[in-house]
């Protein structure tokens, strides 16, 4: 069955059709969410409400897109409205501030330091993200986390290419400023 | 070129969208500028960062579809609680304004006054046609009776007129 078949049952409130849909993009949604929101708990509750806004909402899809963009714009918007909620203070929060995941002793080898030190990183990079405007944060996440291509971006976030790029730029410009500690102590 | 220039078409590089005559005219520009050959190896390296913060494989919590089905039975309930609250909600200013305007149109438009003709007045006034048939018959004189009886027939056209009109 194609999909338009499936969500034009789930307009009729075909609870299979629903399903179907569910099934079919949880996962995508889930990862989006996660990606921007770094709580398996928050990204879990918070698809489950996109899912719902979904279901209420599809009486009002025109198929004037395709199903998965007019999903997607949902779900940002969604997300977005979370982060709006719970921005983060900005904190001057550097790599040596992070405690060292503990560890058995015996475990402590160089590999297992050099692990220690990878996910400190990316703790520090979800920090600064987190500390970042929200329009910064989803465009960097949706392009450099999700790999959405320019195209797609365009059509979920409603910009121009010409937007994105901008945007995309004025993002990145940013975070480097505030991984500049981090990115000088990796070395060149 | 300037470094700002550079910066920009840095971004697109490292995002595989750098079109080939700006890639060499930012290479000519990365050769004698140090700080912008810096800021691209800063930005590959943000971008492995970015790549690495992707979750694969990533799965909702167990028993998503069991709990998102219960969630929606209880908003469908919720939901029609609501529909049932946004109409008594728009229903009582409605109302209000209707009765108000009810009142106004009672108010504004009174029922036209009826004009009574001499011998009207005088059979309201005695408060019954009988009497009045009462007092033809009683009268002695036949001048007066037939004055009477003319009357009447006059009134009875004038009514059966009105109501024509």
């Amino acid at each position: 069955m194609e999909e338009n078949e499936i969500v034009r049952l789930a307009q009729q409130k075909n609870e299979e059709a629903f399903t179907m849909l569910v099934r079919a993009y949880q996962n995508k949604v889930f990862g989006l969410a996660v990606n921007l929101v770094h709580n398996r708990e928050t990204a879990d509750d918070l698809v489950q409400e996109i899912f719902l806004k979904v279901y209420f909402s599809l009486p009002k899809f025109r198929f004037e897109s395709e199903f998965s963009t007019w999903l997607y714009q949902i779900a940002i918007n969604h997300i977005r409205d979370y982060l709006r909620k719970h921005k983060k203070e900005e904190k001057d929060l550097r790599l040596e501030d992070i405690p060292e995941p503990s560890l058995p002793e015996e475990e402590v080898s160089l590999k297992m330091a050099e692990k220690q030190e990878e996910e400190r990183r990316k703790i520090l990079l979800k920090q600064k993200l987190e500390e970042m405007p929200e329009k910064y944060r989803l465009i960097l996440s949706l392009r450099d986390i999700q790999g959405l291509s320019y195209e797609e971006i365009s059509k979920i976030l409603k910009l121009s290419p010409g937007t994105v790029d901008s945007r995309l730029f004025r993002a990145r410009r940013l975070l480097r400023k505030k991984l500049a500690p981090l990115l000088s102590q990796e070395g060149g | 070129m300037n470094c700002h220039q550079a910066e920009k078409l840095i971004s697109r590089l490292v995002d595989g969208r750098l079109e080939a005559g700006s890639s060499d005219r930012l290479k000519e520009h990365l050769k004698v500028c140090p700080s912008c050959a810096q800021m691209l190896t800063d930005y590959q390296k943000m971008k492995d960062m970015m790549t690495g913060l992707k979750i694969k494989e990533a799965e909702p919590l167990p028993y998503f579809e069991q709990r998102l089905k219960a969630r929606l039975k209880a908003s469908s309930r919720a939901s029609v609680w609501a529909m049932v609250e946004r109409w008594y909600a728009a229903a009582v200013p409605v109302f209000l304004v209707v009765a108000v305007i009810l009142m106004g149109v009672l108010f504004l438009v009174q029922p036209e006054e009826v004009q009574m003709s001499q011998s009207e007045m005088v059979l309201f006034q005695i408060q019954g046609p009988p009497t009045a048939t009462k007092a033809i018959f009683e009268e002695e004189k036949p001048e007066n009776r037939q004055l009477l009886i003319l009357f009447a027939g006059l009134d009875s056209q004038e009514i059966s007129g009105r109501n024509k009109q």
